[in-house]
């Protein structure tokens, strides 16, 4: 699932000067509140969604007219055999 | 509305498993004790006959779109959690630790009178005739679709290395085309 961005001004955060390869965890009450990465690493984090949910897109699969009647016949009942004595032969 | 990740009641068959109750008119079912009768008698050119089935009528989870040359598709069996052996287990499966039991959030499943888990094990077939689509019970989302199919894929050991490989080849070659 692609990551979505929000763009927030820097006039309007104090944020720490991100460094590529490091992210910052800010915290809060001893909880993970955000993390600040470098816009080189969030690119390649991006690319890497997106080649993830390229990769595990399937392409559907065209079902010839042979195999779609052959899975109609081999899941339509033909005439199924009743007969008890014909059924007492067979089985015992 | 599609059926792809609803619950709805159906008719759901369970396994034919030995011993098989063999129909025949006018006659008290029969118990045929393992399949070897049956395949001789269809190596001489008799190989249909009735098997009683029991079915339920049960909420069932929808987990594919409708295979529409066959319209059919694919849904699992729901487990009550009140089921479970107790408190502790219930609470590992709406934790997720338990990878064959997927557990439903009852606020996504109103239809459902009580909290479930879908079994990811008890994979159907099943007509889209024998799904009552009047009244969805409830829907996932397509995160959690995404689960349940990963899920299934793992605990029927799918094996979808090459599928992944070409695609990631494809979209390889792909990239060194616009470069």
């Amino acid at each position: 699932m692609a990551l979505k961005t929000r763009t927030i001004g820097g006039n309007e955060v104090r944020i720490p000067d991100p460094q590529p390869g490091e992210v910052a965890v800010i915290s809060r009450y001893g909880k993970e509140r955000a993390m600040l990465m470098h816009p080189s690493d969030f690119n390649r984090l991006s690319q890497f969604e997106w080649l993830l949910a390229e990769v595990s897109q399937l392409e559907p699969v065209s079902l010839s007219e042979d195999a779609v009647r052959a899975h109609r016949e081999a899941d339509t009942p033909g005439e199924p055999i009743t007969d008890p004595a014909l059924l007492a032969e067979i089985f015992g | 509305m599609p059926p792809l990740g609803h619950c709805y009641w159906a008719v759901a068959p369970y396994s034919p498993r030995p011993p098989f109750r063999l129909y025949g008119e006018g006659m008290a079912p029969k118990q045929v004790a393992s399949p070897e009768l049956f395949v001789d008698a269809a190596r001489k050119g008799m190989s249909e006959f009735v098997v009683l089935t029991p079915v339920k009528a049960r909420p069932v989870l929808v987990i594919t779109p409708v295979l529409p040359e066959y319209d059919e598709v694919l849904a699992l069996r729901l487990l009550r959690l009140e089921k479970l052996s107790s408190d502790a287990v219930r609470q590992e499966v709406r934790d997720g630790g338990h990878p064959a039991l997927f557990h439903m959030r009852p606020e996504r499943f109103p239809g459902l009178p009580v909290e479930n888990a879908a079994i990811v094990t008890s994979l159907l077939r099943l007509p889209v005739e024998a799904l009552d689509r009047r009244e969805s019970l409830g829907a996932l989302d397509e995160n959690e679709l995404r689960v349940i199919h990963e899920r299934v894929a793992r605990v029927h050991g799918l094996k979808l290395d090459v599928l992944i490989f070409e695609r990631a080849q494809a979209l390889v070659a792909k990239a060194q085309r616009k470069s």
